[in-house]
């Protein structure tokens, strides 16, 4: 698959490692060039400089045959804007958005958009391990349905 | 009628001065506490509000849901698109303009439909014109730049003069709207003549106003 992740933090560089690592096609683009050294010296996807929701840098980053997208940059409105350019202008089949503002997480995905809302689902991990409660969470994704089961840990850890 | 703007840099907060002169309600969200500080103390008839205008939750405080227009003008284009994609489709608001910074992302937001007014992109087209077409001048720039209002000044070799109205091939889309003749003001009819020395107005797309030239004063 032609897959163009946009935003090399933490989440973006190694979700692109391990897809490209399994043999996907992978570009990765980021406003900062040095954000590029996360990715580490196996990676031998494409690397393109620049503002992901620029069209000429969506471009050159082959989104016109692209199979699928993941917006993973910390700006909200960024991973917004390029995921809206993906589905609209250029029909990408699968688009992901990671979105940490909850309310702007919901509401996107009533507009239509696969919204991963970090914040809600990383709170409500803690919550449960906190707790120490056996749970089973359920997390839409868009209009898919993305089921997560979590089950905290029963014991202590060894050495807490 | 009330207007919510949001972003308070020079633009937001030259338009929120003006629209408050003129009568209007206005509401201003800027996120830098510092700068919402100081609009704050300048614009005693604005109602400004600090906070993040891409938040729904700073939105519905500054009042969204009664604005009747809600124009984002910060320094992001991402900010501008989805600040206006709230007001119109989360919070219902009839009418939304968004500033565009980079003219490369103009194209983004007219597939997404939102109005835009992109500063860059029509200083740029009337410096473009006022540098290539000398003799014809642009009045006003309507339209985001598409559209315009000229003057020409016929000169005694031009090739208009003696001619009337209803001779000249006008291209499609412009129209002759006056002529000023030792400042008296003629609407043009077809009998209309030409004479060297008058001023001609017309409203003319930006296409066709070569050949609006053309007509009035021929090849340059």
């Amino acid at each position: 698959m032609h897959i163009i992740i946009v935003g090399c933090g933490r989440v973006g560089s190694q979700l692109a490692q391990i897809l490209s690592s399994e043999g996907h096609n992978v570009v990765i683009i980021d406003k900062n060039a040095s954000s590029f050294k996360r990715l580490g010296a196996d990676f031998n996807g494409i690397t393109i400089t620049g503002v992901g929701f620029d069209p000429e840098i969506l471009k050159r980053a082959g989104i016109e045959r692209a199979d699928a997208l993941a917006a993973v940059t910390n700006g909200d409105n960024s991973n917004i804007m390029v995921s809206q350019i993906a589905k609209k202008m250029y029909n990408v089949p699968r688009v992901i958005t990671r979105i940490y503002d909850p309310l702007r997480a919901d509401i996107y995905k009533k507009f239509g958009l696969n919204t991963i809302g970090t914040t809600t689902i990383v709170a409500q991990i803690f919550r449960s391990a906190l707790l120490k409660e056996s749970s089973k969470m359920e997390f839409s994704i868009g209009e898919d349905l993305g089921l997560i089961e979590y089950k905290a840990q029963k014991q202590e850890p060894a050495g807490g | 009628m009330y207007v919510l703007i949001v972003g308070g840099g020079k633009v937001g907060e030259s338009l929120a001065r003006g629209l408050a002169n003129t009568g209007y309600d206005v509401a201003l969200v800027e996120k830098d506490e510092a700068i919402s500080r100081k609009i704050a103390e300048d614009l005693d008839n604005v109602l400004v509000i600090g906070g993040d205008g891409c938040d729904p939750a700073r939105l519905e405080d500054a009042g969204v849901a009664r604005a009747q227009v809600v124009t984002a003008v910060t320094g992001d284009d991402e900010d501008n698109l989805i600040i206006c994609q709230l007001a119109r489709d989360t919070f219902g608001v009839p009418r939304v303009i968004a500033r565009v910074n980079n003219p490369r992302n103009e194209i983004t937001f007219q597939k997404i439909g939102i109005d835009t007014v992109s500063s860059t992109t029509i200083i740029t087209k009337l410096i473009e014109e006022e540098a290539t077409i000398g003799d014809i001048f642009t009045l006003l720039a309507l339209k985001r730049g598409k559209l315009s209002i000229v003057e020409a000044n016929l000169k005694s070799a031009s090739p208009a003069v003696g001619k009337s109205i209803k001779e000249l091939k006008l291209p499609a889309d412009s129209i002759l709207a006056t002529i000023i003749r030792e400042n008296q003001i003629i609407f043009p009819k077809g009998e209309t003549t030409l004479h060297p020395g008058d001023s001609i107005i017309a409203l003319t797309t930006i296409e066709q106003e070569g050949g609006l030239r053309e007509a009035l004063l021929g090849k340059e």
